[in-house]
């Protein structure tokens, strides 16, 4: 068995990302102006067994958003995070691992509306993009 | 059995990803099938995976539904250390009452749990169909006025 399948690396190093994806995000919504916390959720994984990894919370007045590790392993991709308006866990946008890191999918305004997040447009996860999401929240809650 | 309600907010919601995956699955074997049914093994009638797809959603409801009442019995139990009412309608009341749920929010439960009802007990009883996405939605709703651990 070679190091890179060994599954408690393989988990370790998932939860290293994970941890440096949360931290980023955290410090670009309170950038934003949103109020953040961290939770611990358990995931379930064929490969990986069960362990606990880090999500975030962040709210801005009464809206508040969940971003929320989903799955190690994904077709195209190695790792899945989604993003969902609480409490009622509604679908905002999902963020898929690649080789260039990490982008957001999400029905951008104008773009064409599509059956999955997945197969929406997708952008590089960077402090703009994320702001572009959260803005969207915003508006919609006050509607 | 987690005594956290992000937790068992998020077993709901995992309950809805995998209706969806397996919808999508169902829906692409029901085109293969009807191209070519040699597809199927022969113990699978083509009418059988199509009345599967027909009860899917009804099926991840009930399975959404006792997700949330397993959270519900947990979270009453650890808050008054007796065992929870053995009626659900009751136990939605009860939990609803001590966390002061607004009406609409434990309607909202009960209008699922209705509906659960009407698919358990195959009743052809006046109650509406509640699509998965709308029902997960109420009971997180729901689930939110519980305290963060128990």
């Amino acid at each position: 068995m070679s190091i890179a399948s060994d599954p408690t690396q393989v988990r370790d190093d998932w939860l290293r990302r994970l941890s440096q994806l949360i931290d980023q995000v955290q410090i670009w919504s309170e950038d934003l102006g949103w109020a953040t916390r961290k939770i611990e959720v358990s995931l379930d994984d064929s490969e990986l067994g069960s362990y606990k990894a880090p999500a975030l919370l962040m709210q801005e007045g009464s809206v508040r958003v969940l971003l929320e590790p989903i799955a190690r392993s994904a077709p195209g991709a190695n790792g899945v995070v989604d993003l969902y308006l609480m409490p009622a866990y509604d679908d905002i946008a999902s963020l898929y691992l690649g080789s260039d890191g990490w982008r957001l999918h999400y029905m951008f305004p104008g773009t064409p509306s599509t059956a999955t997040i997945r197969d929406a447009d997708s952008k590089p996860l960077a402090k703009e993009t994320l702001a572009e999401v959260l803005c969207e929240m915003k508006k919609n809650a006050v509607e | 059995m987690p005594s956290s309600k992000f937790e068992w907010m998020s077993r709901v919601k995992a309950v809805e990803r995998e209706h969806k995956a397996t919808r999508l699955a169902t829906e692409r074997l029901l085109t293969i099938a009807s191209q070519d049914p040699t597809a199927l093994s022969r113990d699978i009638r083509f009418r059988d995976l199509q009345e599967a797809a027909n009860q899917l959603e009804g099926t991840y409801i009930i399975r959404l539904f006792a997700e949330f009442e397993t959270c519900l019995r947990s979270a009453f139990f650890a808050m008054r250390n007796r065992r929870a009412p053995s009626r659900t309608r009751d136990l939605l009341d009860s939990v609803g009452a001590r966390r002061t749920i607004p009406h609409d929010q434990i309607n909202a439960a009960h209008a699922v749990r209705e509906y659960r009802n009407r698919l358990v007990h195959e009743r052809d009883d006046e109650v509406a169909a509640i699509p998965i996405d709308a029902a997960r939605s109420h009971l997180c709703y729901y689930l939110n006025f519980l305290p963060p651990q128990w």
